[in-house]
């Protein structure tokens, strides 16, 4: 097995939820491939020196993909995409794909302004703390601490419209 | 102090770091105040909620065939790849800087900031998204451009297009603008720019704008044409300080 094979026999299942977690970071699916694409990169060439084995390995390219997730937002601030990021998302999107979209959870958060959304995913789906979320988006801690506060509300105010009785059993 | 504004505090009390002096007055409240605990919990089982649901949704996710596809493209040429292994000082850079990586995710679980300092690989993979196309050296460091290909200058103000790249997915140009430029986002938004090929303007797929005082570089990925192809940008509504007599500008590229 070369090195490449153990790395793609690693990476693959793992590919699913780093698009996700991407798409979820960055909010369009055209990015989220960018995103994991990159990662994968930076990952591989990073692979040989990889400590702690497969065990380590899911945990360590999520990583990396936050990073290079926060790091497309950091940019964005002097990127104007020409074309919406949606457009670009249906086309890649396939009927299977679309069955899968029916979370709650997700469609509330995805609706959220990017600014939001960003703050809400690292936190609440990569467990941030705080501190590191205001570092890796490069605003200031109380920036981070209202847009948190202010999704939090919107968001409970959406899903729990929306299904009052499933919080009962949370 | 009134509830509402221990309910404000709640959000940093549950998911930030209180100092200690407030974090004791929270919980002297909650451990009196009925609703005030009530919403703590509420809020703390929201926040749970949402772990929840994000994480079940990120665990039923599939990575979309093509993107997969691109991913092995970008990975298997590039070892094989000659201009790869005819710059050996460049590839061992990128290992030195890996290998800062590896280090610090050895030593401790937050391998985030180094990671955060690598300044090349952004570069370098962006150029692997499009593994056909002929790579200078000068291209793999995304800041630096090289030098321009075509210009044109009036009054004072110069437009420098560098070599453009022809790939399977896009054509990437770059271009700046030096001189006495308006620094601020409503002037760039009125900037215009188009790229046509042989059969017209060329459909843009992304634009980047990198601002610095008396600089703005662009760089814009275009759908694919055929290499070789004669090029011409045009751009319009120059971010200009000082109006110029053209509106207009026009550069021609050569095959
Ligand atoms: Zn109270």
């Amino acid at each position: 097995m070369t090195s490449e094979d153990r790395f793609f026999a690693l990476f693959k299942p793992e590919a699913g939820r780093l698009y996700r977690t991407a798409w979820a970071i960055l909010g369009n699916e055209a990015d989220a491939g960018d995103a994991v694409q990159e990662t994968t990169i930076r990952a591989y060439r990073a692979f040989d020196q990889l400590k702690g084995g497969a065990v380590a390995f899911p945990a360590w390219i999520r990583r990396i993909l936050v990073n290079t997730c926060t790091q497309i937002i950091r940019k964005r601030t002097r990127v104007i995409p020409v074309e919406r990021p949606e457009d670009l998302s249906e086309e890649r999107m396939t009927p299977d794909m679309q069955l899968s979209l029916d979370g709650d959870v997700w469609d509330a958060v995805r609706e959220l302004d990017e600014r939001y959304r960003a703050v809400v995913v690292l936190r609440f789906l990569n467990d941030m703390q705080l501190e590191d979320i205001a570092t890796a988006l490069d605003i200031p801690l109380g920036t981070v601490k209202s847009r948190l506060h202010t999704a939090l509300k919107v968001l409970r105010t959406k899903l729990q419209a929306e299904n009052g009785e499933r919080r009962g059993a949370v | 102090m009134p509830c509402d504004d221990f309910q404000a505090e709640l959000v940093e009390y549950l998911h930030g770091s209180l100092p200690p002096d407030r974090k004791a007055a929270i919980e002297n409240h909650l451990s009196t105040c009925q609703a005030c605990a009530e919403e703590a919990v509420a809020m703390r089982d929201f926040g749970r909620m949402l772990s929840r649901g994000l994480r079940e949704w990120v665990d039923e996710g599939v990575c979309p065939p093509d993107v997969m596809a691109q991913i092995e493209e970008s990975l298997r040429p590039a070892r094989r790849r000659s201009w790869w292994k005819s710059w050996p000082a460049y590839a061992s850079a990128v290992a030195a800087v890996f290998i800062l990586v590896v280090v610090a995710a050895s030593q401790t679980m937050d391998m985030s900031h180094q990671i955060a300092s690598i300044p090349l690989v952004g570069g370098l993979a962006t150029n692997l998204l499009y593994p056909n196309h002929d790579v200078d050296v000068d291209d793999l460091d995304g800041r630096t451009p090289g030098e321009p290909v075509a210009s044109t200058e009036h009054d004072g103000v110069r437009l420098d297009v560098y070599k453009p790249v022809t790939g399977t997915d896009a054509v990437r140009i770059q271009y700046a603008l030096r001189g006495e430029l308006l620094d601020t986002q409503a002037a760039m938004t009125r900037f215009e720019a188009t790229l046509a090929g042989s059969k017209g303007a060329l459909k843009i797929h992304r634009l980047q704008i990198v601002r610095t005082t008396g600089e703005v570089l662009l760089t814009a990925e275009y759908e694919p044409v055929l290499p070789g192809q004669a090029l011409t940008l045009t751009v319009k509504n120059l971010p200009l300080t000082v109006p110029v007599d053209k509106d207009e500008w026009q550069v021609s590229l050569k095959p």
